[in-house]
């Protein structure tokens, strides 16, 4: 809260100081003119110190500065077009030595993997503001509170005061007259004050009334409060109560009469001679205004009209230009929206969603797109996952209006006219390049931000949009751009987030997935998941626990966050770089908890790595927890296209389900075409080789050439042994173990459920 | 504080009571709300400000004075007090002017200025 408070302070700060050399500059332009115009244009700057937000205007002066958002955007740009880490390049992932455990350790290859690192901090950066923010308010409150213990000082000096006539009262040891009082303001004058001089004192004094200037003059100070560290607002407060000063000594003398001038001024130099002040006055330090404001009392004219026409419109002018903002400001990036409006639904399919459904959208301030499914927690949706998918970096696009009306199947009105208001298009296609799916992100002239979700391959013919969205920022979005910069100064800039997480049970803890290394040429080398809390003291989510696992093409990673690392949430996080892991199920094998059982899909239509989240029970740990992986469908796939990457396990179905599961016959395909053939637990001789696939028939030939395999596939999923002269599957004891027939089945491990 | 110096409404405080001493303290509230429109505790304040210097005493509800009018303003040397508070103005007063340190010459070329301007 703090933080938050803070940074837009800070921000207001800085608009303000621009504002403020530029009243600088029009004071300096203006100062032959009456100075009710330069008292006039200290009120912009109070607007820009206290209001964050202002109205958007294509004349706003800062446009022709270099706005800091804008500039580091651009970088931002660059910085993203060098980025290739959004692509996954899977030769690279080819190349990459393949991790497989063996066939001993198979049996548990999850538990082996011993995270590498871990990390337990909070970024230095968003310590720096949390500091700052502490030193801020101190500052402003100290200031504050000397003020009200000199206006108590002051009030008790008061009591004593005796009312001269109407809300004029006289008083013992003050210096000088002045107006005090919200409401109803007082002037107090010293009681030491000689009767003739009097007149002229009140009329000033109640000519700040009628102004409210007593008013003005407060407010100014609760900003200088909140601005206390910008030197430019100390000077803006000085010169605006010299500006209010003169501009009241102005108004007498134009209602008085010049005549007055000489009797007004000895006034003024009456009332600053005398004793010298006791106190520090560091409130007061810039007040040589006396002298000056005698002089231009003696040099006071009425001021000729074509100077205050000029004075009228220069301050105008500068009204507008300076009291808004620039309409160029882009805050696209950095948000999380959902969608406000459905604009077009192509009429050629039957799906559709409603505003209620349609999934949610990120789009980080690195220009990465994220999509999250909308999941009806009752209904029973497997196939949808309450977890952010990256889709993709943005990258600018230039559609022509006809490029952009050839998307769609049919053009209503509405939407014609919001194309016609797009002013930049970003466009995105998901990681997968398989899945012809882009997305188009819309910014339109007044401020919109449109959607689109459609398929076909960039350049393509037959590329059509499927939904158009009008979106809607959503507020107390995630920081990820904090918990992004959190993993790089952690694990370097190579640290790219893939998944987030937010807990049903702890709304304040997200988890982040994440790669370590994907820019670099050697590959990706570590996984990683990373848990951020909610702090309410920045108003931010901070790194509360990270840990790290080597990478592994293929790999699993299954962990545990508990109580002790990441409070109270009880986690089971699984890690997964495989791009056929479609499903993971988890269910206890206690018998307290035995009805346990939790299954989560993500829809890997982006085809990177993924992380499943299941909170369970405190009582389950991995050990107590049963993890079953559910690949996606391979039916259409040859097996061989996929058989380099992974490690494929196929077990015989027995014939009588009640035998013995002790040595069931196994076949194990490995990277390279290897392969492992065991059936028989009594024999020392271990099948080991190379396949090879012709048509729908696999050839395993040991590497000593002694033995042959051959198997018929009948999908991804199924093998048929098909037996011949040359291979012996006899076992040593019939007793002992599985035989195999001609024409048993083999079945792949973790195959879909049927 | 100088002992002998009193402000001008202070002054006119301490006339009241030297008129009518020997005056009882609940009568001295009561002309001062009329006269001076202060608060009974303001009052009080003040009185006992006055006896601590010495000009004046309250005993057993009863005002009178420790040195007479003449003596008091005998001994004093200026009129009237110009200025002692010693703290300074909040900055959010808006004030007619600020005392503020003009050097002497300044003051000079100051009143020379509006002397001219008289002419």
């Amino acid at each position: 809260m703090l933080y938050r408070i803070f940074s837009q302070v800070l921000s207001m700060s800085l608009t303000g100081s621009i504002v403020v050399l530029f009243v600088l500059l029009a004071r300096w332009v203006l100062k032959k003119s009456p100075r009710i115009f330069s008292y006039g244009l200290w009120a912009i700057v109070l607007f820009r110190l206290l209001c964050p937000v202002a109205p958007v205007s294509e004349l706003s002066l800062l446009n022709l500065l270099s706005d800091p958002i804008y500039s580091l955007q651009s970088q931002k740009d660059q910085a993203f077009q060098s980025h290739p880490e959004y692509i996954v390049d899977h030769d690279m992932m080819a190349q990459t030595p393949v991790l497989i455990p063996d066939s001993t350790t198979h049996a548990d290859p999850l538990l082996e993997s011993v995270p590498y690192a871990t990390y337990d901090i909070s970024s230095p950066r968003v310590n720096a503001i949390r500091l700052g923010s502490i030193l801020w308010i101190t500052g402003s409150i100290s200031l504050l509170a000397y003020s009200l213990h000199t206006l108590w000082q002051l009030h008790c000096q008061l009591k004593t005061a005796v009312p001269l006539r109407d809300n004029i009262y006289l008083a013992d040891y003050i210096t000088t007259p002045f107006v005090l009082g919200l409401l109803r303001p007082r002037i107090y004058l010293p009681s030491s004050l000689p009767v003739e001089q009097q007149s002229y004192i009140l009329l000033h004094e109640q000519h700040h009334i009628r102004r409210l200037d007593h008013l003005w003059k407060l407010i100014a100070f609760v900003t200088l409060c909140i601005h206390w560290f910008n030197p430019l607002v100390w000077l803006a407060f000085v010169l605006a109560g010299k500006d209010m000063e003169m501009s009241c000594d102005e108004a007498v003398l134009r209602r008085m009469g010049n005549r007055i001038r000489a009797d007004y001024s000895a006034s003024l130099l009456t009332l600053s001679t005398g004793h010298r002040i006791y106190a520090a006055m560091p409130l007061a330090f810039g007040e040589g205004d006396t002298k000056d404001r005698i002089r231009h009392v003696l040099a006071w004219k009425k001021p000729r009209t074509w100077i205050v026409i000029v004075a009228l419109l220069t301050c105008l002018v500068l009204a507008i230009s300076l009291s808004t903002d620039p309409s160029c400001k882009s805050d696209l990036f950095g948000a999380r929206y959902s969608v406000k409006e459905i604009l077009y639904d192509a009429p050629q399919y039957s799906f559709t969603y409603t505003v209620d459904t349609a999934p949610e959208f990120t789009i980080t301030s690195d220009h990465v797109l994220l999509i999250r499914d909308y999941v009806d927690l009752k209904a029973d949706q497997t196939d949808a996952t309450d977890q952010w998918q990256t889709i993709n970096g943005l990258y600018e696009v230039d559609y022509s209006r006809h490029e952009l009306y050839a998307f769609f199947e049919s053009l209503y009105c509405n939407v014609h006219e919001r194309l016609d208001q797009v002013k930049r298009i970003y466009r995105a296609e998901p990681f997968n390049v398989s899945a012809s799916i882009f997305y188009l992100v819309m910014e339109t002239k007044n401020g919109d931000i449109l959607l689109a979700q459609g398929y076909g391959r960039e350049g393509e013919e037959n590329q059509h949009i499927r939904w158009l969205f009008q979106l809607e920022q959503q507020s107390g979005s995630y920081e990820l751009d904090v918990m992004c910069q959190a993993l790089k100064e952690t694990y370097g800039q190579s640290a790219v987030y893939f998944s987030l997480y937010q807990c049903d049970t702890t709304p304040d803890t997200i988890l982040l997935g994440f790669q370590v290394g994907t820019g670099d040429s050697k590959g990706p080398s570590a996984v990683g998941y990373a848990a951020f809390h909610y702090d309410k003291a920045t108003d931010n989510y901070l790194l509360a626990h990270s840990e790290v696992l080597p990478y592994q093409v293929t790999g699993l990673y299954p962990v545990k966050l508990t109580s002790e690392t990441c409070y109270d949430t009880n986690l089971q996080i699984i890690l997964s770089t495989r791009e056929d892991l479609h499903a993971v199920r988890i269910a206890s094998n206690r018998p307290d908890t035995k009805n346990f059982q939790m299954e989560k899909a993500i829809y890997n239509e982006t085809g990177g790595p993924a992380m499943y989240v299941f909170e369970c029970p405190d009582t389950l740990t991995l050990q107590t927890l049963d993890i079953k992986y559910i690949y996606e469908e391979t039916d259409n796939k040859p097996l061989d296209s996929i058989s380099p990457l992974f490690h494929l396990i196929f077990h015989l179905v027995p014939e009588d389900s009640e035998e013995s599961t002790l040595g069931i016959p196994t076949l194990i395909l490995k990277s390279k075409h290897e392969f492992q053939f065991s059936y028989d637990m009594l024999s020392s001789y271990l099948p080991y080789g190379m396949y090879t696939i012709r048509g729908n028939i696999l050839t395993a030939i040991t590497y000593d050439g002694q033995y042959q395999y051959r198997f018929e596939i009948i999908n991804g999923d199924t093998l048929r042994f098909l037996q011949d002269g040359i291979s012996d599957v006899s076992l040593i004891d019939e007793r002992l173990g599985t035989a195999i027939h001609d024409g048993d089945l083999f079945v792949r491990e973790d195959a879909p459920y049927t | 504080m100088d002992d002998m110096k009193l402000g001008a409404i202070e002054s006119r405080f301490a006339n009241m009571i030297w008129e009518h001493e020997p005056i009882p303290s609940g009568e001295l509230v009561k002309l001062c709300a009329d006269q001076l429109q202060w608060k009974k505790s303001t009052t009080y304040t003040v009185l006992r400000k006055l006896c601590d210097r010495g000009i004046f005493q309250n005993q057993d509800g009863v005002v009178t004075s420790l040195i007479s009018r003449q003596d008091f303003y005998a001994r004093q040397s200026e009129q009237i007090v110009n200025e002692t508070f010693e703290g300074s103005l909040p900055a959010f007063v808006a004030a007619f002017t600020r005392r503020q340190t003009l050097s002497d010459q300044d003051i000079a070329e100051l009143q020379r200025l509006i002397d001219e301007h008289r002419r």
